[in-house]
């Protein structure tokens, strides 16, 4: 048996120039979804998107299509000939799933695409009803609230029958919003925010500050790690590994202790501006929230961000670190970003490190480095990884 | 860059001989447990592998139950012995210093009732054995005791222990000899124990292969139940081709161990006069030591990012010990914190080890690279 899975993408059916374009994304992203699951194929027409695929692997199905983004719904469907009888059957059985999943009251909709089909949808809708109130035990139609409604679309060759509506990610396809670059540690926020950027649309290039010997293979590879969670979201992931020793030894021999970390946080974004430039990145994201850490008063981030005029994105920057944590849960990150490695932020933290510094003592501990050369220097150390989703089918 | 690995007691390369004997061993693919010619010529080898094994030991006589590594063979002489004698008693005794494999063994066995003395160590890491010997009472059903510390190289006072203890034929004596087999030259010889074990890898033979040695009389309870092998005391179809690979590591070991103790005891010393020299270096050497480890501590700089740098120039070593890094990331060690060495000299310890192959030249360089990476460090202290 062929099972056919509605599938619902809300926000952007209201992009009207580029609807296309976006559905064209969307469709591709469908289809890599799919990589693995024998004869699924993916429909698109008329607005209107739907999954064919053999009703045993329906479930694996509805599961990776929940994590597409731009997906807001989904509903497994039976599809029936044109006939009262062979409509009213389906609808019982939609009726009956939902009952068993607890379902009372319902109610029936009728969408009538094929014109020529001869009774009008509220005629049709209420002798549907009525068939479903004759067959099921119990049934209780709710026009207002109902627990379920049994959705009927009569299409040209076909009815399609529908009940419960499986929620889904949402957001926009990966890949219809252009190019960012993301500041990846091996926290837990900066994931969470990379996939925010990623749930909109977003194609993430992460960038990595990486301080051998201060933190370690392990610790990179956790990074990586990351990384390829991201991608398996659907999109692929680049990393740019940014070698940055020697900026830290520089930073710690030649400026003042306090600030350590407000000069390490501008020179990271001074090196990430650059990739960007080269990249074609057209903005910036990072996991910063307001307040979280010493580095993330409003006077700091002020501080930090005025070595750039690149747009910084900070998707976090309102959320509290519970929410940010559960967050991390559900898109699993969180086991890996909690494994115990030093990162290039957590070494060298200074005693008392100034919780306002403003921006002109930060240019002035600066000048004892040789900041053009710093940044030259660790791009030229850059390496890049590319992570692509990985497929269990 | 030349690599020299200073982490042996972590785990040792696969010695050449073993490389080529399992090379030359692949087609054996025999159950031992089979009747045919092919079970028949597996159970060769193990049978091999016990005289080997024994003889590297100093001994003809007892049992060696081959495991799936150290730590089960640890488990398997500890649980094995209370849950055969458990009747003679509710006492068990051991030291603060042994590895997880024992010292967690007896934390379960407190959990579930037991009553377990644990024996601190004297600040240079040594164990008294008057101590070991006093907390012994007629409850007392085992004494575990390790024979080499993993951490600072101390030499514990078995041979002592194990002679007094042979006046009380119902404490069973156990020495956890991972560190020393194939290294303490014969360690049977003088050493009066019931169970004694020791572990493939440390001596360049494959990693999931163990043994326990059982003194001949002595009666410990399986804890695999199953087939039988192993004189029912580990059951499971053997690792032939594992075990082989001990055989062969011990074989080419069995006539050289003295040989090897010298070398690395004149390696040991030298090392420890030029480690002297390093700055910010505090040496932890017990009175009583093994030469193939030295413990030192870089106060104020950390073990993990001391062992990083030094990686960074192809020179491999520990901090504390391997087990006591959880998923590679340092710990405080228990050991060093029972020895009452202050907080950052723990934070701060690095452990060398060497093997038989090591040079005067591996020394110098590895002395060298250290060096230079602690100045760099001390330089980026405020």
């Amino acid at each position: 048996m062929t099972q056919q899975i509605v599938v619902r993408y809300g926000e952007i059916s209201l992009k009207g120039k580029n609807r296309s374009e976006f559905e064209r994304i969307l469709v591709r992203n469908l289809r890599n979804a799919l990589v693995g699951v024998d004869g699924a194929r993916v429909h698109h027409h008329g607005g209107r998107m739907m999954v064919e695929c053999d009703e045993a692997d329906a479930d694996e199905v509805v599961h990776r299509l929940q994590r597409v983004f731009g997906v807001v719904s989904l509903s497994p469907a039976k599809v029936s000939a044109l006939s009262v009888d062979a409509m009213a059957q389906a609808a019982v059985a939609v009726y009956r799933d939902a009952q068993t999943g607890g379902a009372k009251t319902f109610k029936v909709e009728v969408r009538r695409a094929n014109k020529r089909f001869p009774i009008p949808s509220p005629e049709l809708a209420s002798e549907l009803g009525g068939r479903i109130l004759k067959a099921g035990a119990g049934a209780v139609v709710d026009v207002h609230e109902p627990d379920v409604t049994v959705f009927v679309e009569v299409r040209d060759a076909e009815a399609i029958v529908y009940g419960a509506k499986i929620p889904a990610v949402g957001g926009m396809p990966a890949g219809s919003a252009g190019r960012v670059g993301l500041l990846l540690s091996g926290g837990i926020d900066s994931p969470v925010a990379g996939w925010l950027a990623m749930k909109r649309g977003a194609e993430l290039e992460a960038i990595h500050f990486h301080s051998y010997p201060f933190t370690s293979e392990r610790a990179l590879q956790k990074v990586e790690d990351l990384a390829q969670i991201l991608a398996d979201w659907g999109g692929r992931v680049r990393m740019h590994i940014v070698h940055f020793t020697d900026v830290q030894t520089e930073i710690r021999k030649y400026c003042p202790e306090a600030l350590g970390i407000t000069i390490m946080r501008r020179m990271m974004l001074r090196i990430a501006e650059e990739i960007c430039r080269r990249r074609k990145l057209l903005a910036l994201v990072t996991g910063e929230s307001l307040g979280q850490v010493a580095s993330q008063t409003l006077e700091s981030m002020q501080t930090i961000n005025a070595v750039t005029r690149w747009p910084i994105l900070r998707p976090l920057v309102a959320e509290d670190k519970v929410d940010i944590m559960r967050r991390a849960r559900e898109i699993g990150t969180y086991e890996t970003s909690i494994l115990p490695y030093e990162d290039c932020c957590t070494i060298f933290v200074p005693k008392n490190p100034r919780t306002r510094p403003r921006i002109d003592e930060a240019e002035a501990a600066e000048q004892a480095l040789d900041i053009p050369r710093l940044v030259e220097e660790a791009l030229a150390r850059t390496e890049m990884k590319t992570f692509t989703a990985r497929r269990n089918g | 860059m030349t690599e020299v690995y200073f982490d042996t007691a972590a785990t040792a390369p696969l010695l050449p001989v073993v490389q080529d004997a399992l090379t030359a061993s692949f087609h054996v693919y025999g159950n031992p447990s089979s009747l045919h010619r092919k079970g028949v010529e597996a159970e060769a080898l193990l049978k091999a592998a016990r005289q080997a094994v024994l003889k590297v030991l100093g001994t003809s006589r007892g049992q060696i139950i081959f495991t799936g590594g150290g730590t089960e063979a640890n488990n398997l002489a500890i649980f094995g012995t209370v849950r055969q004698h458990r009747n003679r008693g509710r006492h068990l005794v051991t030291t603060q210093i042994e590895h997880p494999s024992v010292a967690k063994a007896f934390e379960a066995l407190a959990a579930d009732g037991w009553s377990v003395t644990t024996v601190a160590p004297n600040a240079d890491g040594t164990i008294s054995a008057e101590r070991v010997l006093d907390a012994v009472t007629d409850d007392t059903v085992l004494v575990s005791v390790m024979h080499v510390n993993n951490e600072t190289g101390a030499l514990l006072p078995v041979v002592e222990i194990g002679q007094a203890l042979a006046k009380r034929p119902k404490v069973l004596f156990h020495v956890d000899g991972i560190q020393a087999f194939g290294k303490v030259p014969k360690p049977l010889q003088t050493l009066p124990v019931d169970l004694y074990t020791l572990s493939a890898h440390k001596v360049g033979a494959l990693k999931g292969v163990g043994a326990l040695y059982v003194r001949e009389g002595v009666r410990i309870a399986p804890l695999l139940h199953g087939g039988g092998q192993e004189q029912g005391l580990r059951s499971g179809t053997e690792n032939v081709l594992g075990i082989h690979a001990l055989a062969v590591a011990a074989e080419a070991l069995a006539g050289r161990v003295d040989e090897h103790w010298q070398h690395v005891t004149r390696l040991h010393d030298h090392f420890v006069e030029r480690l002297a020299q390093v700055p910010r270096c505090r040496l932890h050497l017990p009175a009583s030591k093994s030469p193939y480890i030295v413990h030192a501590s870089f106060p104020g700089l950390k073990g993990e990012v001391l062992v990083h740098a030094l990686e960074a120039d192809g020179v491999y070593v520990s901090t504390g010990s391997a087990c006591s890094t959880r998923g590679g990331h340092a710990k405080a060690s228990p050991v060093l914190t029972a020895m009452g060495l202050p907080a950052e000299e723990v934070t701060g310890s690095l452990r060398f080890s060497f093997g038989p192959w090591h040079t005067m030249d591996d020394l110098d360089r590895v002395v060298s690279v250290l060096t230079d990476k602690v100045r760099w460090l001390i330089d980026l202290e405020r």
